[in-house]
């Protein structure tokens, strides 16, 4: 029988295998791949170009690859900075209290109650767009969730009873803080950066397709797919099929990991 | 044809869980296990905290966690159930009264919790008036009631509807022996009215008032399915050996240990009265923020050193909140608490306060990501003597406190207070939830210590009988 934590690591070495794979090789294929030949336009997907080809003969395979090879460097840009945005606003927060806990919570506020889509179109657009503005756009956003989250968990810690007990047998407050906080909030933050990765995907990917994001003939996955929506009516599927299955399957993959740890990590659950 | 209400018929329960990396053991946890419960009947199930009592009452009502196996059978009036038959009956035909306080949402008051439906509201009032609670009650949020108080609002769920058996587990921990009696009352009440009751406890004393027939359990099985009457002298008509210890480490009868036999009532000499007071509290007053009628009104007393005293309390008197108070722990709106005349405030979080406090509920009082070394290693604790006294095993050390019973860590909660520099200890009510032979067993630990190395301890305690047996002198909260 296969149990949770055998599933977890299953999921874990697939998921590591796909997402070096995909960046690996994405970043080092000779770009010749996934340029244009124009001899090959709009053709179906058969053993010489698995995923198709689209109306200036790009092999839409490849591109896929180069666009996911992308896509994961966004996100990983995306969970480092906004991972540590968030521990460090965080525990300042929970920590500090009274003039610095309010500001945080107003900031994650103000954060929260701009649309996320509308505050990365707008940073993108007020960056001019590009590589740059999408990667900050996408970096800067994705913090306010999990400042919560470390916030409450790092409160809650705080005003335990087994802290006061560490506090009533002497030990220091740094002492406390790596003893009995760190411990706690490693798990959190662990889930919340791994939960973080397809969020940061997905939205570097819508931020594409709009029009705001990567230039239109570049190959990333939101600029496939906005391209590949003239097509759909004229009878070429595969132009948006292939790149957006590998996406959504890459983003689930990614949700499921992330809940699987959270399990597994919460002595309460983990027996289930 | 028989007349059994509720008749588990060899019940097995068993739970998975990780072993080392991704390998999965099973551990058994029920073993067994036959009872019925006829109506009209009180049968109380009697064990010591952590044997898995709790995990019957939740097989009778389908709702064990998604890692637990089960074999056997029960049937409810005659018929035999699945799980998801089980789980239908609940709060209709089978009612079941919940230890933890917890089982509260936090976020509902009171009256909109247990009102479910029209015909409750008429016997609602009922049930408060029997169990005490006042119509303000009603209006507080779960975190505004005492211990006792919110244990008293899960009994009154019982009388909300008509069922055919109740389930109560431990209903009685955190109130005073007087109001324990009435709500074991009230369940005798039902029974009378024709019901069946289902009493799990590990209060043999209480069981013994109310119970029809008491069955003892131990580690996963019945030793011992005994009727009331059996229960006298040294407990001669008892069976098992176990029953007959249980039944002797009771307080009024001769609360001895029977792992080491230490008789502390004896040893206790009367204390030099010339003897220097080490803890003084001087004209306390507190009152919880945003409240008006503070909850204690200038207490004031002072505790010698190697002194053993009590401080016993109703339910709701503040007795927890005192014992924060005189640890430093909370500042009291009022008044002071001097150590060696220093004050006690200024010495948490610097060296380790020579004024320590042990928790009511150890599992709130030990990190739940640490295994229990580490719990030990915090405060440098390595008395392997005290360790053993303590019946700790060497294996527990490697567990998370999840994995080990209240009475298990509660030892642990012990035996870590129990430093050198330890001068006076608050025990909390630390042995409420603890079955008797536990807890004649950690106070005959704590006792020895305190004798061998001139400790006070201020025993806070609703249960008289604990606190004559044991301390040099008892002050009453409500006198104070």
């Amino acid at each position: 029988m296969i149990n949770m934590r055998t599933k977890t690591l299953i999921l874990l070495s697939v998921l590591l295998v796909l997402l070096l794979g995909f960046l690996f090789i994405g970043i080092s294929m000779d770009p010749e791949l996934y340029g244009s030949h124009m001899v090959n336009r709009l053709k179906a997907p058969s053993f010489e170009h698995f995923f198709g080809t689209d109306y200036l003969g790009h092999d839409m395979f490849f591109r896929t690859i180069r666009g996911m090879a992308f896509s994961i460097i966004i996100g990983l840009c995306a969970c480092t900075i906004s991972g540590l945005i968030a521990i460090a606003l965080g525990t300042l927060s929970a920590v500090c209290g009274g003039i610095v806990d309010r500001v945080v919570l107003w900031a994650v506020d103000l954060a929260m109650s701009i649309p996320h889509l509308v505050l990365l179109i707008l940073i993108s657009f007020a960056l001019g767009g590009g590589v740059k503005g999408v990667m900050i756009a996408v970096a800067l956003t994705h913090w306010p969730s999990l400042t919560r989250v470390i916030r409450a968990e790092v409160l809650r810690i705080k005003t335990s009873q087994f802290v006061k007990q560490s506090k009533q047998f002497g030990k220091s407050n740094a002492w406390i803080a790596f003893h009995h906080v760190v411990p706690h909030i490693l798990p959190q933050a662990i889930v919340g950066i791994v939960l973080l990765f397809p969020h940061a995907i997905l939205h570097e990917s819508a931020l594409t397709f709009l029009g705001f994001g990567l230039p239109l003939d570049s190959p990333a996955i939101g600029a496939i797919l906005s391209d590949a929506m003239k097509f759909i009516t004229t009878g070429q599927w595969w132009l948006a099929f292939f790149p957006g299955l590998i996406l959504i399957i890459l983003v689930l993959m990614l949700f499921s990991l992330g809940d699987n740890i959270k399990r597994l990590l919460n002595p309460q659950t983990a027996q289930e | 044809m028989n007349n059994h209400v509720i008749e588990v018929n060899k019940l097995s329960l068993s739970f998975t869980s990780y072993g080392r990396g991704l390998s999965q053991i099973s551990t058994t946890v029920l073993k067994e296990l036959s009872l019925s419960v006829d109506a009209g009947e009180v049968y109380a199930l009697v064990g010591s905290s952590g044997s898995g009592k709790s995990l019957l009452a939740e097989s009778i009502l389908g709702i064990l966690p998604k890692n637990a196996e089960t074999s056997g059978d029960i049937s409810f009036l005659g018929k035999a159930l699945g799980v998801g038959e089980l789980s239908q009956l609940r709060g209709k035909e089978i009612v079941y009264v919940p230890q933890g306080v917890t089982n509260l949402d936090p976020l509902l008051k009171v009256k909109p919790q247990l009102l479910l439906t029209k015909e409750m509201e008429e016997r609602k009032s009922e049930a408060f008036e029997t169990l005490e609670l006042g119509d303000e009650v009603d209006g507080l949020y779960p975190f505004e009631l005492s211990g006792g108080m919110a244990r008293r609002v899960l009994v009154s769920t019982a009388l909300l509807v008509d069922a055919k058996l109740i389930v109560a587990d431990e209903p009685t921990p955190g109130m005073t022996r007087e109001q324990a009696r009435r709500t074991l009352q009230f369940f005798k009440d039902m029974a009378r009215d024709g019901k069946a009751v289902l009493l799990i406890t590990h209060d043999l004393d209480l069981a013994l008032e109310i119970a029809d027939t008491i069955g003892v359990f131990h580690e996963g099985s019945l030793v011992e399915e005994a009727k009331r009457e059996q229960f006298y002298g040294d407990g001669e008509a008892l069976k098992s050996e176990l029953a007959r210890r249980l039944w002797r480490a009771l307080p009024q009868n001769e609360f001895t240990d029977a792992l080491d036999q230490i008789d502390t009532s004896q040893e206790h000499t009367s204390l030099d009265a010339a003897q220097e007071h080490i803890l003084e509290a001087r004209h306390i007053s507190y009152s919880y923020p945003g409240q008006k009628e503070p909850v204690l009104k200038d207490v004031s007393f002072s505790i010698r050193s190697g002194e053993l005293v009590g401080l016993y309390g109703g339910s709701g008197t503040g007795k927890s909140t005192l014992a924060q108070i005189l640890s430093g722990l909370i500042k009291a709106s009022e008044g002071d608490v001097l150590f060696d005349g220093k004050l006690v405030r200024d010495m948490v979080n610097s060296v380790a306060n020579p004024v320590q406090l042990i928790y009511q509920h150890p599992e709130l009082a030990i990190n739940p990501r640490w295994r229990m070394k580490k719990v030990l290693e915090e405060v440098g604790q390595d008395n392997k003597d005290l360790l053993e006294q303590a019946g700790i095993k060497e294996e527990w050390l490697k567990r998370y406190s999840y994995e080990l019973s209240g009475g298990e860590l509660q030892r642990f909660c012990v035996v870590r207070a129990l430093m050198p520099s330890t001068k006076v200890l608050i025990c909390d009510e630390i042995s409420t939830m603890l079955d008797a032979y536990t807890q004649a067993h950690i106070w005959n630990v704590l006792t020895s210590y305190a004798q061998a190395h001139n400790l006070s301890l201020l025993i806070i305690s609703h249960n008289d009988a604990l606190l004559n047996k044991l301390c040099d002198k008892i002050i009453k909260l409500e006198n104070l």
